[in-house]
């Protein structure tokens, strides 16, 4: 685990102290636990397929090997 | 389910004319169905916006870049702690196949716990990496 600091405003801390001694959770475990919540629902949120579906429709045209041997056309490693 | 996304895929998309081009689009339909949190480095949109400018067109390229900068797939920036823990890991390789970014990939995918890459390198198997098919 990384160790950080954060500043807090004063009712938030409070409520966040009413939190520790209702759910028996260390005010750090709580501060974990709602990042993590907060990260994952953005995440789950991200359209990524999306956005792959409109690079797949960019349609350029190159080579029919090219992803394949990208390595190839990039570093000279021996094609595939 | 977390996947880290290669160059080659990326690239397997923008080139309608890329033998794994339908392959990419089945997996990603696939992948779909498993609400997947996709990942990728710096370093692999770097290598992917680099071919795709100089062996189909630079305008193509921007695109790609922008839609990269929507956000919806995670970059993980390449800082000095991975590009060294990646420099360590190429060390470690006995294959001559494995480049340096390959490398500071398969860190990343130990790092955030990373279910499986979506690539095409024969190569990224031998890492142990599992490789989503």
């Amino acid at each position: 685990m990384k160790r950080t600091q954060i500043y807090l405003p004063e009712d938030l801390y409070n409520e966040l102290r009413l939190e520790t001694q209702s759910t028996k959770l260390s005010v750090s475990e709580l501060i974990r636990q709602a990042v993590s919540e907060k990260l994952t629902k953005k995440m789950d949120a991200r359209g990524g397929v999306k956005t792959l579906a409109r690079i797949a429709a960019i349609g350029a045209t190159g080579p029919k090997d090219l992803a394949q041997n990208l390595e190839h056309y990039l570093y000279g490693k021996k094609r595939q | 389910m977390r996947v880290f996304i290669d160059a080659n895929v990326f690239v397997a998309l923008v080139n309608a004319k890329d033998s794994t081009h339908n392959r990419a689009l089945e997996l990603m339909g696939k992948l779909q169905k498993e609400n997947p949190q996709f990942f990728t480095s710096s370093d692999v949109v770097k290598e992917a916006a680099t071919i795709i400018s100089q062996k189909t067109d630079h305008a193509s390229a921007v695109k790609f870049l922008n839609e990269m900068d929507m956000g919806d797939i995670n970059v993980i920036f390449v800082d000095s702690e991975l590009n060294g823990a990646g420099l360590a890991e190429f060390k470690l390789q006995t294959s001559k196949n494995i480049s340096c970014v390959d490398a500071v990939s398969f860190v990343i995918v130990k790092k955030y716990n990373i279910d499986f890459a979506f690539t095409f390198d024969a190569d990224f198997r031998k890492t142990g990496v599992k490789i989503y098919n």
